[in-house]
């Protein structure tokens, strides 16, 4: 993929999520990226006195010319849309899969056991998530089909061919 | 040969894929919070059957639950405003722990904090139900602090945690991500500090890795406490 096809990709999948109601995503992911990517820089750690002048014993100790320090850098137009296509990833459809997992466990260490509730009391007016035994059988199957998607995207920005 | 499909139609696809793929609360991060802690809380159930446990569950007024009810915004252990749940660990012939999610839990400072998983001594959590103070971080083995993200660990969630754990004196502080952040993993790791991430359930390495971190607990622990 080119870069504008990154760029034009980023924007059509973000306002997609936007629409969806994954704002807070897609907010934490333009923060990030806001950020930066961190890398390492070697840069000169010389003084501003140039060498040539430079006495050493009377000027301040000679130190390695090069030293390594954290810095950042921007993010490349493959790397933002993978970097939304990654969030989504870990936000929708791992959620099912750790919904899955205590679904699993419950069913094994607990008797008839019929719902399980996760209630937050400081979002005012905000209904428990709520885990049950039973499938929902269709979201299952959309979830899945969003992975494939996703993977296809991911195939077509590292390489330009769905995986 | 199939045709494969183009970057416009995955788009549009994935458009119409969202829809239907997304549970109605993750509109809210807040609800992936939610999940991620009960996640942890059973991974960390996991490790202590594994290591002989056996695990029961209570609610506040001691009947067992059908419905688990789990607080997942900070609270006080011996509040019943909810039938809360929490999950019992018992091993052989030593004292019966409990797990907690999203507990206050005080530091030798004196100051309350709160755990996210919390795993105790019930003598300790029964003291604290008793007399409605919050439990003291020295009579607890695991303080679990649970951060779901979808982007971006930024540096200060690792800050706070090395202060948290300046003060808590629970044996063991585990820091658990469901993603990876540099940064933040660059500065745990040079505070000595216990982290852990990305825990997410295809993750295998690092759900094993977590679950036998945690194994390595309750094995001290029964090391600790063995007559």
């Amino acid at each position: 993929m080119t870069d504008h096809e990154c760029e034009t990709a980023f924007e059509q999948l973000e306002s997609a999520m936007r629409n969806a109601g994954l704002l807070w995503i897609t907010s934490e992911v333009n923060e990030e990226i806001r950020f930066g990517r961190t890398v390492t820089k070697r840069v000169s750690s010389r003084p501003d006195t140039p060498d040539d002048v430079a006495n050493e014993g009377l000027t301040e100790k000679r130190r390695k010319s090069k030293v390594t320090v954290a810095a950042t850098r921007p993010y490349t137009a493959q790397e933002k849309f993978r970097t939304l296509l990654d969030s989504l990833e870990d936000v929708i459809v791992e959620t099912q899969e750790m919904q899955d997992a205590v679904k699993k466990y419950f069913t094994s260490h607990a008797k008839n056991w019929r719902e399980l509730r996760l209630v937050r009391t400081d979002t005012a007016g905000r209904e428990p998530v709520i885990i049950s035994p039973t499938t929902d059988e269709e979201r299952v199957r959309a979830v899945a089909h969003l992975r494939e998607l996703i993977v296809a995207l991911k195939g077509i920005a590292s390489d330009g061919n769905p995986a | 040969m199939g045709t494969q499909p183009n970057l416009p139609d995955l788009l549009q696809a994935i458009q119409a894929a969202l829809g239907p793929a997304i549970l109605p609360s993750l509109t809210t991060a807040s609800a992936g919070w939610d999940i991620f802690e009960a996640y942890v809380l059973s991974i960390i159930l996991e490790a202590a059957e594994i290591e002989g446990a056996t695990i029961g569950f209570r609610n506040i007024d001691g009947s067992v639950p059908t419905i688990f009810t789990f607080r997942t915004s900070p609270g006080h252990i011996w509040w019943n405003s909810q039938p809360y749940s929490h999950a019992e660990i018992q091993f052989p012939n030593l004292p019966l722990l409990e797990a907690h999610t999203g507990v206050y839990v005080s530091g030798k400072s004196g100051l309350i904090h709160e755990a996210d998983v919390l795993v105790l001594l019930s003598e300790e959590a029964q003291l604290s139900r008793q007399n409605q103070v919050p439990p003291r971080s020295k009579r607890s083995i695991i303080a679990a602090e649970c951060k779901f993200y979808s982007s971006g660990l930024r540096i200060g969630l690792a800050r706070a945690f090395v202060g948290l754990c300046s003060d808590l004196s629970s044996r063991e502080c585990f820091f658990i991500t469901n993603i990876t952040g540099v940064s933040v993993e660059k500065l745990l790791t040079h505070q000595r500090k216990k982290w852990q991430s990305p825990v997410q359930p295809s993750q295998v390495v690092a759900v094993e890795r977590l679950r036998n971190a945690v194994q390595d607990v309750f094995k001290d622990f029964r090391a600790k406490y063995r007559v």
